[in-house]
């Protein structure tokens, strides 16, 4: 086989863009073929509600509206919708509810930050004999 | 032992805070979601009309400008639909009100007009539910309330509930008169129905 690195500097650069060219494509179409827009549609939907049947996910509702969200999810990404791109036309039709994980706002940062707060408060109540009483801390009332 | 006692009050307070927070919420419905169309004007939708001889797409246009109107999307196997006709019918005596036929037959919508009654102007036909998505519809009957600026004042879903209605318009509309809207009268309000698949 012919060694690339004899070859003139414009072929080396013809095959190198050739390779890049052929395997971008490769992945664009692998990006769009079925069974991986299926995946992407699968591991969306599961992490949407389904606004009709609320306590199910989008990937398990079985109702009309369900139905013409997947669908819609499909046809924008057949034609090359990213991931975020979907969700957020669901999201601007039927309103963040949609998502099961809220996005990060400044009105949910309560909902975020509220549990880790609130056992930041528990530790620091359990902590308190410790960090209050240490030793060599003047202690008025200490037994004589 | 003399310890400061500034902390006890701090847990039951933080648990009634929690409490008090928690009860507020529940009392929230979750199927009265916020439409994210509120504020803004109606996407455009590009439809066929079910009562007209012209067979042509169009965009659904406002029946008036610079007056307010409803949009009410119904359907003929919607049997709640039936429960709100009377109030849509008195409504069109005041307002325009435009349909919009969800995921439907046009021979059997077409039969429950002539059977109850046209309130609307012009009915658009959305067979397979594409213009309803856009509008965020999760059901029928849903009714938009739309101001003279043409932007989305009310979204309801459900069966129209005068009262709710009376105030939406009373709100949105400031030339209208107080007896217009007072004249609609009390009727029941069931939850919406979802589409047959």
């Amino acid at each position: 086989m012919t060694n690339l690195a004899d070859r003139s500097p414009l072929r080396r650069a013809l095959s190198g863009g050739l390779l890049t060219l052929g395997l971008s494509l490769a992945a664009l179409a692998a990006a769009a073929a079925p069974d991986a827009i299926d995946r992407r549609i699968e591991a969306l939907a599961q992490e949407l509600r389904c606004v009709v049947c609320q306590n199910q996910s989008l990937a398990e509702s079985d109702s009309g509206v369900a139905r013409d969200m997947r669908r819609d999810m499909r046809q924008q990404m057949q034609s090359g919708a990213s991931d975020e791109d979907v969700v957020r036309r669901l999201t601007a039709r039927y309103g963040d509810f949609v998502r099961y994980r809220p996005r990060w706002s400044l009105g949910n940062a309560l909902l975020w930050l509220g549990p880790t707060m609130a056992l930041a408060v528990a530790m620091l109540l359990w902590l308190r004999p410790w960090w209050q009483d240490r030793p060599g801390k003047h202690r008025p009332e200490e037994a004589s | 032992m003399k310890a400061r006692r500034t902390w006890p009050w701090l847990l039951p307070v933080l648990v009634l805070g929690l409490a008090i927070g928690l009860a507020l919420g529940l009392r929230r419905d979750p199927h009265r979601l916020p439409s994210p169309l509120l504020g803004r004007p109606l996407p455009p939708l590009m439809l066929t009309q079910l009562l007209s001889t012209d067979p042509s797409v169009r965009t659904l246009e406002p029946p008036a400008p610079g007056r307010p109107w409803l949009l009410n999307v119904w359907a003929s196997w919607c049997t709640v639909c039936a429960a709100e006709h009377s109030t849509l019918m008195q409504v069109a005596g005041s307002w325009p009100v435009v349909g919009l036929n969800y995921k439907d037959r046009d021979t059997a919508a077409q039969d429950w007009l002539r059977r109850r009654g046209n309130p609307y102007q012009t009915v658009w036909v959305d067979p397979d539910g594409r213009a309803g998505f856009d509008l965020g519809v999760s059901g029928v009957p849903e009714t938009f309330l739309i101001d003279a600026e043409g932007r989305v004042r009310w979204h309801h879903r459900g069966a129209l509930d005068p009262a709710r209605l009376r105030e939406a318009l009373a709100a949105v509309d400031s030339a209208a008169a107080p007896q217009q809207i007072a004249g609609l009268a009390p009727t029941a309000s069931p939850a919406p129905t979802e589409p047959r698949p």
